[in-house]
């Protein structure tokens, strides 16, 4: 009687356990669009002059992300009409590769500077955290290629 | 089958019977006997250990506290996954935000 009355209580906790485990799931808060500054700055504990400083980073690298953009949205237009074996193909291949070795290079220069404006500790997560999210297309065909 | 005899019978066999008392000879081995009741040991000593457990579950106010401290752990526990999934989740958010090869094609993303 002991047992099956200790039996039944774990089973009862479990039980407990798991419901307020999935229904707080369910209540997860979704962050809107747009709001990835604020994210930083509650994520990695910035400082009003840090936000400030990482603000002016942001608004120095938005002209370069848009160059990339527009010659990223060209080679593809090219890539589009090109034969995949033709030596006008196998050249814009090529500059699309290169073109995103340039890109990478310019997204880890402007992760580095956030990173140094930011404490030691918190910088190091952040690149830790951020860096693996990039897509790296290097080794991978360039959209539209036919 | 026979009623048990009343200790107070009067017929002297039956008394002599009821009081006789005798230690039966140990058969075997003593080495062996010793090593039984020393595997005894440890494990009658390890359910005395925890005979505390059943005299628990049997108070109700040590069983809500564990059905309350079990659901405080499994909310705890959903807190900490949220919070991982949602900074994976804003970490990608951003990482779109600034990687150009992520981006949408021009003149859908505001700024661009």
């Amino acid at each position: 009687m002991k047992n099956r009355r200790a039996i039944i209580l774990i089973l009862l906790a479990i039980a407990s356990g798991l419901a307020a485990f999935f229904a707080t799931r369910a209540f997860r808060v979704s962050n809107p669009s747009g709001d990835e500054m604020r994210w930083l700055a509650d994520e990695f504990a910035l400082t009003p002059e840090q936000v400030a400083v990482i603000r002016k980073l942001e608004a120095d690298y938005a002209p370069v992300c848009a160059e990339h953009c527009r010659r990223i949205n060209e080679i593809r237009a090219r890539l589009a009409t090109l034969e995949n074996n033709s030596p006008d193909g196998e050249a814009a291949r090529a500059q699309w590769a290169e073109l995103v070795r340039e890109c990478n290079a310019a997204t880890m220069r402007h992760l580095e500077s956030v990173a140094a404006a930011m404490s030691p500790g918190q910088g190091r997560r952040y690149l830790a955290l951020v860096v693996p999210k990039l897509a790296r297309h290097e080794h991978t065909h360039p959209f539209g290629l036919k | 089958m026979n009623p048990p005899r009343d200790p107070h019978d009067p017929d002297p066999l039956s008394r002599l019977l009821q009081s006789w008392r005798t230690t039966p000879a140990r058969i075997g081995d003593e080495a062996f006997a010793a090593g039984v009741w020393r595997r005894l040991g440890p494990r009658a000593e390890a359910r005395a250990a925890f005979a505390w457990l059943p005299r628990l579950f049997a108070s109700p106010l040590a069983a809500c506290f564990l059905v309350i401290a079990s659901a405080l752990a499994g909310g705890s526990a959903a807190l900490a996954y949220n919070h991982a999934t949602k900074t994976e989740r804003m970490a990608a958010a951003y990482a779109r935000t600034i990687d150009p090869l992520q981006m949408a094609p021009a003149g859908t993303r505001a700024g661009h």
